[in-house]
């Protein structure tokens, strides 16, 4: 009985031990970038071509960032331009690379109760649903996502408040499913939008405004301030996503009949 | 009450001021008690006079905390305990059995030990028929009945050839037939040298196999208040039946039966300086060894061609001056005696 | 809610590798968890059941205390400590199975603590009694108790089992979710259900169950099978 125990417990060391920390990048990224699927297919190449294993963290915009802040991770992918500068310039992160981008969407009820659809400024559309004070679901999360949203409102000229606006704090696929039943309006990313699509009845409002521009940028952590950090690593990543190869299977990646995502690195 | 000692040993176990409580609850309050070995000691008493915790406190399964108790001269602790529990084992009242097989059971001390398996195989056999259970090794212990659990438990004890066994109230919730089986163990193990000390409220047990009979009442010692005589029955007619014990011949009340041991009252039992023209049947000339008094009741330890006591008043001492070595007559009646 | 058994079933029988690994990772996180609690367990377990000393009052207020903390409130206590900005940051542990099996343990071994000590609580007295008597050392008499109350013992364990392979605060905070490496059924479940795919999530609970249904039959019949 005795020697049972003892090798349940030396197998259990060994079963906690074993799994090799080396030899692993740490992604952190939002939780759109992770469910459009487009890492299931820009990550496996290059792990074959480099023979590293990377951990994706898909979490919300500002906890990916924080993980970064924390030294927890290697490299940052996140869609929020003016926290990822701030990211650099408080020395936290190095080597800021462009490396996509798609665009936010206003979707809605397809009876459309505030009358927004087909207009050109997204800033506008908002006014008009918040004078019409139909329900209008946030992120709340400080996302980038959110992050957009609040930068549209500042552009309407208003601070959204009352009952009709919902403040969810979850991520983009829950909010898509809140916004369905509650049959109200929000912004989306068009990825996580088209992954999700044939489950909702919200079709697409408003879109094309260069306001909904929704840039994605890739960061290393700063390894002077880490010096744990996996730096080269993260530079061969910010390659890979960079390079013309990683450039085009971006490019080509759909979901159904349409892409994503539009390249940024290399025609710029 | 005491029979005197024919067995001049030191004394196995020593009490003294032993005060034992479970948490507020107080138990046990013994003043002093010796305990020779080699004897069969029964510590007779209702339930709650603390026989129990006795009996465990004796075999080091609970802590002295107040008072002392010496074991071959030595006060218990943990390192004189493990020559204590090298030499005696306790049986439970109602012992508990391990889930498994009889073997299982009664082999577990010697596993313990380590003994080699044919060791054990033999042992365990030889155990299984002194309690009567021969051939039970492959039975599953927790389905047997009453009687038989408490033969596997005493079995279990027995497999360690253990000098000291303390059987805390085997005789209840058992058949007659272990009943007689486990009194004809007990002398039989006696003569082997164990020394039994065995609690009990089954009077004609007690009587029948104690060599010494201690009683106790809410946790204290209480002091007896009856002769017991060993001897044998002789012989019986219509009207008596004849005891012989010490280098007399009781009358008793006829009956049926071999008995060996007498009971009789101190109370019954009359001091005279001269013979007395009675009815009682049995009058005896006897020589006073010891008087002792308690509570102003005398207690007047006789020899009469077997020891004999008797109470008598403070008065009465003076009167008759009851001294040791004064002759008197002791007188009491046939039916004051019991036969076990 | 057939359609989620219909494509359990179907996640199953295809021999989907990906499922498969997310299963086998779950059952193994799980029971190594279990089996690490267990040896803080039962000594504890046994001591609070058996013995008096100070502070034991306190002791159990505090475990029963941990056991109320939600698995989300763990996952960012332990998260707190092992993060780089942590004082065990150091040791590189966050978002591996390391990092999970802290949180896994720490709300276990509460509970399987509690259900010990209280199952030994109402141990025959006599047990004890009986095997000192017969002359067990104190190691031989804690095994004994072992066995003899292992159902008691067993029930223990597969409660703390129960706890954790079903909990998603812990695996989601430290363990991070990742791919092919600390991606559980729960985590998998969260995921999924956060895309929508509901059907999905469901499908992987019902696999979830019954990987938990398996756990305690097969234990159950091995511990029976020893009678």
């Amino acid at each position: 009985m005795k020697k049972v125990i003892g090798i349940a417990l030396a197998l259990c060391l060994v079963a906690v031990l074993l799994p090799a920390q080396t030899g692993r990048l740490r992604l952190s990224t939002t939780t759109s970038t992770e469910n459009s699927g487009l890492l299931a297919v820009l990550l496996p190449p290059f792990e074959a071509k480099t023979g590293l294993k990377v951990d994706a963290i898909a979490v919300g915009t500002g906890q990916a960032l924080k993980l970064g802040e924390a030294g927890d991770v290697d490299v940052v992918l996140v869609h929020a331009r003016e926290l990822e500068d701030k990211f650099v310039a408080e020395g936290y992160g190095v080597n800021r690379r462009d490396v996509m981008h798609n665009d936010f969407i206003i979707i809605g009820p397809p009876s459309d109760p505030a009358g927004v659809r087909g207009m050109r400024e997204a800033a506008a559309a908002l006014r008009r649903i918040a004078d019409k004070q139909a329900v209008f679901v946030s992120r709340g999360d400080n996302s980038g996502t959110h992050v957009k949203e609040q930068s549209l409102w500042k552009a309407a000229g208003l601070k959204p408040s009352g009952r009709w606006y919902r403040e969810a704090g979850q991520g983009m696929g829950p909010v898509i499913t809140m916004t369905n039943d509650l049959r109200g309006y929000t912004l989306a990313d068009r990825g996580t939008y088209l992954s999700m699509k044939d489950k909702v009845q919200l079709p697409i409002l408003v879109e094309g405004d260069p306001r909904l521009f929704n840039p994605y940028g890739i960061i290393a952590v700063n390894p002077d301030r880490f010096p744990h950090v996996a730096y080269f690593e993260a530079m061969q990543l910010i390659a890979w996503m960079t390079c013309v190869e990683g450039q085009r299977i971006i490019g080509e990646y759909k979901v159904g009949t349409d892409v994503l995502f539009f390249p940024d690195a290399v025609t710029k | 009450m005491n029979a005197e000692p024919h067995l001049q040993t030191d004394p196995l176990f020593c009490v003294d001021s032993l005060r034992f409580a479970y948490d507020a609850d107080p138990v046990l309050d013994l003043a002093d008690l010796e305990i020779r070995s080699g004897g069969i000691t029964v510590l007779i008493g209702p339930n709650g006079s603390g026989k129990t915790t006795l009996l465990k406190l004796l075999n080091g399964l609970l802590p002295v905390s107040s008072g002392v108790i010496l074991y071959r001269g030595q006060p218990l602790n943990p390192q004189t305990i493990a020559g204590l529990r090298s030499e005696s084992v306790l049986v439970h009242q109602d012992p508990y059995l391990f889930d498994g097989s009889v073997y299982g059971n009664v082999s577990y001390g010697l596993k313990v030990r380590r003994t080699p398996s044919e060791q054990v195989h033999q042992a365990v056999a030889e155990a299984l028929r002194r309690v009567g259970l021969g051939g039970f090794e492959h039975r599953r212990a927790r389905r047997l009945s009453g009687g038989e659990r408490q033969r596997v438990a005493i079995a279990r004890a027995l497999v360690l050839d253990p000098k000291v066994l303390l059987l805390d109230e085997p005789t209840a919730n058992v058949d007659v037939e272990t009943i007689e089986l486990l009194e004809r163990l007990i002398l039989y193990l006696n003569e082997g040298g164990t020394t039994v000390i065995v609690s009990t409220h089954h009077p004609a047990f007690a009587y029948r196999l104690g060599t010494r009979l201690v009683l106790m009442e809410e946790g204290r010692l209480v002091a007896g208040r009856e002769n017991i005589f060993k001897g044998v029955s002789e012989s019986t007619d219509e009207r008596f039946t004849y005891f012989r014990t010490g280098a007399q011949v009781l009358r008793c009340p006829a009956q049926e039966g071999r008995f060996t041991t007498a009971v009789l009252a101190l109370d019954d039992v009359i001091l005279s300086k001269e013979r007395i023209q009675t009815s009682a049947q049995n009058q005896f000339p006897a020589t006073v060894r010891r008087v002792e008094t308690v509570d102003h009741t005398v207690r007047v330890s006789l020899d009469c061609g077997f020891p004999v006591q008797a109470l008598i008043t403070e008065y009465s001492v003076d009167s008759l001056k009851v001294v040791p070595r004064a002759e008197f007559y002791v007188t009491f009646k046939a039916s004051a005696i019991r036969l076990y | 809610m057939l359609g989620a058994f219909g494509q359990a079933i179907r996640l199953l029988v295809s021999g989907d590798k990906e499922v498969y690994f997310i299963a086998w990772t779950s059952l193994r996180l799980s029971l190594v968890s279990v089996v690490i609690a267990s040896a803080l367990s039962l000594p504890l377990g046994f001591l609070i059941g058996l013995k008096s000393f100070p502070a034991k009052k306190q002791l159990i207020a505090f475990l029963n205390a941990l056991m109320a903390l939600p698995t989300v409130v763990v996952g960012l206590l332990v998260y707190s400590f092992i993060s780089r900005a942590g004082p065990l940051g150091f040791l590189g542990l966050l978002f591996s199975p390391a990092a999970i099996h802290i949180g896994q343990v720490i709300l276990c071994f509460p509970l399987i603590t509690s259900l010990v000590y209280s199952a030994l609580s109402r141990l025959d007295q006599r047990l004890p009694e009986t095997l000192i008597t017969l002359g067990a050392r104190p190691a031989e008499v804690f095994r004994m108790i072992i066995w003899e109350g292992r159902i008691a013992i067993l029930s223990a364990l597969l409660s703390g089992f129960g706890r954790v392979v079903g909990e998603v605060g812990v695996a989601m905070m430290l363990g991070g979710n990742i791919r092919w490496y600390t991606r559980t059924l729960t985590t998998a479940i969260a995921l999924e259900t956060s895309k929508g795919e509901f059907e999905f999530g469901l499908a992987l609970g019902i696999i979830l169950m019954a990987i938990a249904f398996l756990v305690n039959f097969t234990l159950h019949g091995v511990i029976k099978h020893e009678r």
